[in-house]
């Protein structure tokens, strides 16, 4: 194991533990990451050539390393995510609860809303068609009369057109909170 | 404001431009940063800066970092751009030259008076 200045300078290794002392509100790994940081920076200048009371003057104190390194910490929080098991049963519960729905809700509004869609345009077409006695059969075969086509075409795909932005925004709402569970978040 | 504050204030912001500049020309650590930024005067900044800095961009994800043997004593920890990063340091640039080029026109008008 390399031995490093800190190691073998008690003022280098004091002023390591003021930092690690300092550093308290951050957790375990994240201190040790800074630490071993600042440790390699010590041995870095130190092989540059450089003194250490030069090194240490130019870190500044150690509250106030550790002060600037939590300002950042602080200025850019992290999100207080959940956990991996958290997230894990969350999907799961997601998944249990909100296929049964879901599959549902797509097999009824999915062709229910490109039926209306399309039927709805052609409905109006055959009425204004019928109006002018041009029939459009057997593509179109209704015993309505021609204005009740042309009243109900354009209420048919309005229909139509509502079951896909009904089903496109529960998507996006799933999507959402699959999202949300997945990042933990 | 005297001047060396008012260099301060300018270098605070740019200074992570400058940092995520020279990642993306290869990666790096800190004490070479630091060295770096001495190297070009004015953004020249404090250890107790830089490593902070250094410390959100990786918390932030918009860099990795990684260790690496030193011949000079314990492994290093480098960082590099992640591809967050990347993007961020494009947009960044954007930023950056439709800057220099407004106070470019703003002292070009100044002189002209």
């Amino acid at each position: 194991m390399n031995r490093t200045v800190a190691d073998q300078n008690p003022v280098a290794e004091r002023y390591l533990t003021a930092l690690a002392d300092a550093l308290t509100p951050m957790n375990a790994p994240e201190k040790r990451e800074v630490v071993d940081e600042i440790r390699a920076h010590l041995q870095d200048a130190k092989a540059a050539g450089k003194p250490l009371d030069e090194i240490l003057t130019r870190l500044g104190s150690a509250e106030s390393l550790a002060k600037a390194y939590l300002v950042e910490s602080y200025l850019n929080p992290k999100p207080s995510g959940a956990g991996w098991i958290s997230r894990t049963f969350g999907l799961f519960g997601l998944l249990v609860f909100g296929s049964l729905p879901t599959l549902l809700i797509t097999s009824l509004l999915a062709p229910l809303g490109i039926a209306f869609l399309i039927a709805g345009p052609v409905l109006f077409t055959s009425g204004i068609c019928g109006f002018f006695d041009v029939s459009l059969a057997p593509v179109v075969q209704s015993d309505l009369e021609p204005w009740q086509q042309i009243i109900l075409g354009p209420m048919m795909g309005l229909v139509g057109a509502a079951c896909l932005w009904v089903l496109y925004r529960y998507l996006k709402w799933i999507l959402k909170l699959v999202r949300q569970m997945a990042s933990g978040r | 404001m005297e001047a060396g504050e008012w260099t301060t204030q300018l270098r605070r912001g740019v200074l992570e431009f400058c940092i995520l500049q020279i990642l993306h020309q290869q990666p790096s650590y800190g004490y070479e940063i630091v060295t770096r930024l001495e190297s070009l005067g004015p953004l020249a900044a404090g250890e107790n800066t830089v490593y902070p800095i250094l410390r959100r961009l990786k918390a932030d994800r918009v860099v990795e970092s990684f260790l690496q043997d030193s011949p000079s004593g314990p492994p290093r920890q480098y960082y590099r751009l992640s591809a967050e990063g990347r993007k961020k340091l494009s947009v960044l640039s954007k930023e950056w030259d439709a800057v220099v080029q407004a106070v470019g026109r703003c002292v070009g008008k100044g002189a002209d008076r």
